[in-house]
């Protein structure tokens, strides 16, 4: 199980396996620890990113709102 | 499992918005391993949301600093807003910190990786630089206070070194200092008189075992100035030094110190 959870976490951090063989001593369980929340704190930046450009497209001034909707948006 | 390691965990614990005591099981891997593995986490996700930061930055060149500076601090926040600073011309993101509070540069600085700014951090006044330095030595911030210094100039640390009244809190400091090099510099700066109230501090505080792992990373000169100073502390301290260095297993930090005693009598 070590393994396959260090073969996601290599994968996830881009990198090979045999990058993160120092991790090989550590138990499964705080492996798994560790790659979820690697994956939480990506979802979580998803969502503050989402927040924060809606925020920034209703707070600037109108004449702007345009440009910058399509600057972060593309739409 | 090492001082070192238990800060290298906390660190990453704070890269990934959980407690350290998620991760404490990873307290046994090295710490420079473990310092590995906070790169790989801090780029992979940087590299996730490049893209998304980028577009950010391209808003800022659009709208004027202070209208940026404050949608960073109600909209954007200090975590999403020191991943984008690190994407930004350093002169664009210097002048949009000198419209950002020193609360929020404070708050920003704690989810900074400082390698990623330090172009911008150079470009920063040291009055402010050091104003921040100041707002993180009043809340306690000694971890991020002591991973800026690789960053910052020697004078900014001299002015935030001169107010920080606790010897512990200056250890703490020392011993969040990445670079060996870096922090043989700020400890040469330490007067005899300071280091001297440092170490009775760290025995009393039950903070030997970490001033001995920042000893071991200091050049020869300094190692000599520590080892000094113990001998002169009394045989009660050097009790207390060898307890923790039994305790805390940190006997090689020990037998460090002791070499650059034997290599200075063999000189």
């Amino acid at each position: 199980m070590t393994d396959r959870v260090l073969d996601r976490l290599a994968h996830d951090l881009g990198v090979q396996p045999s990058a993160l063989a120092f991790l090989e001593g550590v138990d499964a369980a705080a492996l798994q620890r560790l790659h979820a929340a690697v994956v939480d704190t990506r979802e979580r930046a998803d969502r503050d990113l989402a927040a924060a450009f809606d925020g920034t497209i209703r707070l600037v001034p109108r004449p702007l709102r345009g440009r910058v909707r399509r600057l972060l948006t593309g739409s | 499992m090492s001082l070192l390691s238990r800060m290298e965990v906390r660190r990453l614990a704070r890269e990934l918005h959980v407690d350290a005591d998620e991760l404490d099981d990873l307290e046994t891997v090295a710490p420079e391993d473990l310092r590995t593995l906070r790169g790989l986490v801090g780029d992979t996700l940087q590299r996730a949301h490049r893209p998304a930061f980028r577009r950010a930055v391209a808003v800022t060149a659009l709208l004027p600093a202070p209208l940026t500076a404050r949608l960073s601090q109600t909209v954007v926040g200090p975590w999403l807003s020191a991943r984008i600073a690190a994407e930004m011309p350093p002169d664009r993101s210097a002048r949009l910190a000198s419209h950002l509070d020193t609360s929020f540069l404070a708050d920003v600085c704690l989810s900074l990786d400082p390698a990623r700014v330090a172009d911008t951090v150079a470009s920063l006044s040291d009055d402010q630089v050091v104003a921040v330095g100041l707002e993180l030595l009043a809340r306690g911030e000694h971890d991020t206070l002591g991973k800026f210094v690789d960053v910052v100039r020697p004078a900014v640390v001299d002015a935030v070194a001169d107010q920080v009244d606790d010897p512990v809190a200056l250890l703490h400091i020392a011993a969040a200092i990445e670079a060996p090099e870096r922090l043989d510099e700020v400890v040469d700066r330490i007067p005899d008189e300071r280091l001297a109230e440092l170490l009775p501090a760290a025995a009393e505080h039950d903070e030997l075992a970490t001033a001995l792992a920042v000893a071991s990373q200091l050049g020869p000169d300094n190692q000599r100035r520590i080892v000094s100073l113990a001998s002169d502390a009394g045989p009660e301290f050097l009790d207390a030094l060898v307890a923790a260095a039994t305790a805390e297993q940190a006997w090689g930090s020990v037998m460090e110190l002791l070499r650059a005693v034997d290599a200075d009598a063999g000189d």
